[in-house]
């Protein structure tokens, strides 16, 4: 074939040109140490780069959420911790005014004390987290959770929570509600509350009150009535007599599966009721049981009066002790979830950056080495076109 | 004897043309489009003699220039070929670049928005969450403008390459006609115009690097020139001129005309074919995919800003602009009716504009990508619109026969998309009423980009997004790729011709060897031939 000597030209040129461009290329693969410079290089990495990217971005922002919760629940924890400490502290000095041996000063000095857990507890209620938001008042996160004072505080937010993302398909409940928390405590023993009459005249003492068969228990609202200091009737709702008996001090009385242990004697129009628990707040639990101590008279009567308050507030203390515990065990579970998304998004951010390092960026060994090659290959080119340029017949022409 | 100065004298002229064909061979090695040349030598007629015919000498029959039709032909195919895939790919490498970039592309504005959303639903109470959520939202639409932006700016290089490719294509027609015209005078005298013939060649060559062309050859030597499906820009001695109109149906885009006709759908090849390619397949799909995720997104978190509550309780109102649609009116259209476009269902949104006819009687729709037919619900009343593709369409007034109407829902879907909720305290965060703490709204927000809204729920923002990427990159890669293998070919059209046309000094300089030592040898002739007359006139004067 013949070869036109511009065309020969400009065929080396060309090809100089390209080993020029994929050097040019190379270097900067090189210098950026990305192997795809323009998405067209490799368009289904550069999409699944924007992915995964996506990804990464999310598992970091879930990370931080969670660290976000973490803290939140960390705080709410150790206001828990506070309260229950609080409680602890009121049931004790509760079981120290029912001891006999206190006298009425002590009682007293007890209530003023009572006052005072009172009045701490629903700061800790009333507490606002670093950014000026209530704790405890569910979603209505501006308004102050208890409004009012001593045990007539009212809960002003709502029995809500709020859940975050901390993972792909994860929420997170960052907070509790006073609601749960400290609004809505179940009375009694969470089944079934017995109370004697405030206007009981007699020195009836109700101990323990206890489901013996929770089958017989069918959640009526019933009364225990003392016709007289040694019998009883026991009335449901309807006001018709469900059981009648004898009654000598010491005895249980046992009607519908609830057994009632007793002490003391009543007088005659002495009642008791019982019925299936209702909810109080904690405030009111403690307000009761101050309210008791405070008016304590001396006499047999308003003793045993006395002592049935304690009694039951004992009871109701340890519903709300126990509903602090609960709360406190979800905070730790949700902890410790978080801990676990924490751990899996790290593991994925590192194996997300890994595939993107490996879709995106370029083979060092591997670019180095070709450029090596493509360097050769240009300086050969080079010389080979030296070499041709030289052999053209006119050189012996002369 | 006369006769051997005879020979002489005709064998030195012919040497002395043959020497400056070689010389015009040489100086011309690296003229573009220069054809080599050889002198024809042939015996001059001989006379006869009683002996029989005595030969006369030598004779220059014709300066023939080495060219092949076929092969010119070869080249100039692939030149259009090239022209049309190298402007093709300079916008496909240019949208694929900015629509797949990483750091200024969508994706990274949608996770920015998403993160701002979930700081948000983590902290619905503070301002700044708040403020950080509406900027990041700005930084969306500020990124949906740019692309936007790039698109319109490509719009308008290939507006620009259009019309400078038109005003090419006319001077080369009218240069062409015109060498068409001294070739045809030329030739009459019976030897060809050789360089003539190669300045026609090479202004073919030209042109059809700007459009594809076909050619061909009267019997007087003239080149008829025809565009697209045979529409005849050149015709013997005359022109036809390319002109630019707007086009009926958008006024944004230039039609290119022959003769007062469209031909714009008929071109192909060369620059203008690929830059009016590129605008068809790049940039108006790209156009209308990503206004249709800046209308479904818009759409999408108006919803559910809407039917959250603010900071103070209240409903929230729009976060970002209602998307632009419009529904152009032919400009030829005899009729009176507009027509109204809206969206009904963003899910059921097809990235892709729409033509609207009347025959008189009935309405007709077909896509603009693809041509094919779409079928039309409803009547076309604002009380039964016209439903298809989650679209709704109002035509109202009087429609004639032959209207025709251009919609394109996402035409300025992008462009226009703005955030029009200023205050923070308007971002709906919450579900309920009264609790500025909730954070239900919130996490719909932070989901919108992932929330399957669009193909009829079975892609989000993210994953079109994604899509989008991919295909703007492998059109890109796809058109760079066609463009080294057309160059490849074009290469070797260009050796081809090279090796028929093209000057090797070597070759020339083996010629100028030979043709130096014939005449040099003629001299010799000559010499001699005198030197026997010399004898013969000093043998007389004794």
């Amino acid at each position: 074939m013949r070869v036109a000597s511009f065309q020969f030209q400009m065929q080396w040129l060309a090809t100089v040109m390209d080993q020029r461009a994929a050097i040019d290329r190379l270097q900067l693969q090189i210098g950026t140490g990305r192997r795809i410079l323009q998405p067209s290089d490799d368009p289904a990495a550069a999409a699944r780069v924007v992915e995964l990217d996506s990804a990464r971005e999310a598992a970091r922002q879930y990370t931080e959420n969670g660290g976000v919760v973490r803290e939140r629940l960390a705080s709410e924890d150790s206001l828990l911790a506070q309260a229950g400490n609080l409680l602890q502290r009121v049931r004790e000095r509760a079981v120290q005014a029912a001891n006999a041996t206190t006298g009425a000063d002590g009682r007293q000095a007890i209530a003023v004390e009572m006052r005072q857990s009172l009045q701490s507890l629903l700061a800790i209620a009333n507490s606002k987290d670093a950014r000026g938001e209530y704790v405890f008042a569910g979603l209505r996160a501006t308004t102050q959770a208890f409004v009012g004072n001593g045990g007539g505080a009212v809960y002003a937010g709502d029995d809500a929570q709020r859940f975050v993302r901390v993972g792909a398909d994860q929420l997170i409940a960052d907070r509790d509600s006073g609601e749960q928390v400290f609004n809505a405590i179940p009375t009694g023993s969470g089944l079934v509350v017995a109370r004697a009459s405030a206007t009981n005249t007699g020195t009836l003492l109700l101990g323990t009150r206890a489901v013996v068969d929770p089958v017989a228990w069918d959640g009526g609202s019933y009364t225990v009535q003392f016709v007289a200091p040694d019998s009883y009737e026991v009335r449901d709702a309807a006001n018709a007599v469900v059981q009648a008996g004898t009654y000598a001090a010491g005895d249980s009385i046992t009607f519908r599966g609830l057994s009632l242990s007793l002490s003391g004697v009543p007088a005659a129009g002495d009642t008791l009721s019982a019925g299936p628990s209702g909810t109080q707040s904690v405030f009111q639990t403690i307000d009761r049981l101050a309210q008791a101590l405070e008016s304590a008279t001396p006499g047999s009567a308003a003793q045993a009066a006395t002592g049935n308050v304690v009694g039951d507030s004992l009871e109701d203390l340890d519903r709300a002790l126990e509903r602090i515990g609960e709360v406190r065990a979800q905070v730790g579970g949700r902890l410790q979830a978080i801990d676990q998304s924490a751990d899996l998004l790290a593991d994925q951010s590192i194996s997300l950056t890994a595939e993107i390092s490996g879709l995106r960026d370029v083979d060092l060994t591997e670019a180095l080495s070709s450029l090596s090659n493509l360097l050769t290959g240009l300086d050969a080119s080079q010389q080979a076109y030296t070499r041709l340029q030289g052999l053209s017949l006119f050189n012996y022409l002369r | 004897m006369a006769d051997t100065f005879g020979i002489g004298i005709s064998a030195l002229q012919a040497y002395q043309r043959a020497l400056a064909t070689t010389g015009q061979n040489v100086a011309n090695a690296n003229t573009p489009g220069y054809s080599r040349q050889r002198v024809v030598l042939a015996t001059r007629p001989a006379e006869f003699t009683g002996a029989g015919y005595v030969g006369s000498g030598v004779q220059i029959a014709s300066i023939e220039r080495i060219f092949d039709e076929l092969k010119a032909t070869q080249l100039n195919s692939a030149a259009t070929g090239l022209a049309r895939l190298e402007a093709f790919a300079a916008i496909a490498q240019s949208i694929g670049d900015r629509v797949a970039s990483g750091s200024s592309g969508l994706g990274a504005g949608l996770d920015r928005v998403t993160s701002a959303a979930e700081d948000l639903a983590t902290d619905p109470t503070s301002l700044p969450a708040r403020y950080v959520f509406l900027n990041e939202l700005q930084g969306l639409v500020n990124r949906f403008h740019q692309l936007s932006a790039h698109l319109d700016s490509m719009d308008q290089a290939v507006e620009a390459g259009v019309r400078g490719s038109t005003t090419t294509i006319n001077t080369l027609a009218r240069s062409i006609a015109d060498l068409n015209a001294q070739i045809a005078v030329a030739s009459s005298a019976g030897n060809p115009p050789n360089d003539l013939l190669d300045e026609r060649a090479r202004l073919l060559n030209q042109l059809s690097e700007q459009v594809g062309i076909t050619t061909t050859q009267e019997t007087n030597g003239a080149v008829d020139v025809f565009v697209g499906n045979g529409q005849a820009l050149v015709i013997g001695f005359d022109a036809r001129e390319l002109t630019l109109a707007r086009s009926l149906l958008d006024p944004q885009q230039s039609d290119v005309q022959l003769g007062g006709a469209s031909v714009t759908a008929q071109l192909s090849g060369g620059t203008l074919g690929g830059l009016l390619d590129a605008r068809g397949e790049l940039i108006e799909p790209a156009r209308n995919e990503i206004g249709r995720l800046a209308a479904a997104l818009s759409l999408r978190l108006n919803e559910i800003n809407a039917q959250g509550l603010d900071l103070d309780g209240v409903p929230g109102g729009a976060l970002l602009s209602a998307p632009a649609t419009a529904a152009r009116p032919a400009a030829d259209n005899t009729g009176t009716a507009t027509a109204a476009v809206t969206y009904a269902d963003s899910a059921q949104l097809r990235a892709d504009e729409y033509l609207l006819s009347f025959d008189g009687s009935n309405y007709a729709l077909r896509s603009v990508a693809t041509g094919a037919p779409v079928s039309l619900a409803g009547s076309g009343t604002a009380a039964d619109p016209f439903v298809f593709d989650g679209l709704e369409v109002v035509v109202s007034g009087g429609a004639a026969a032959g209207d025709r109407f251009l919609i394109q829902p996402f035409r300025a879907a992008a462009g226009d998309v703005a955030v029009v909720e200023t205050d923070p305290r308007r971002v709906a965060a919450a579900a309920a009423l009264g609790a500025v703490g909730d954070n239900r709204n919130a996490l719909l927000l932070a989901g919108v980009a992932s929330e399957r809204i669009l193909e009829g729920g079975a892609a989000s923002a993210v994953s079109v997004n994604a899509t989008l990427i991919a295909r703007a990159g492998s059109a890109a890669q796809q058109a760079e790729l066609a463009m080294q293998a057309q160059a490849a070919i074009k290469t070797d059209a260009e050796a081809a011709m090279a090796a028929v046309s093209g000057v090797n000094l070597d070759e020339e300089a083996a010629n100028l060897l030979r043709y130096q030592q014939a005449y040099q040898a003629m001299a010799q002739v000559i010499g001699v031939a005198d030197s026997l007359f010399q004898s013969l006139i000093s043998a007389l004067r004794r």
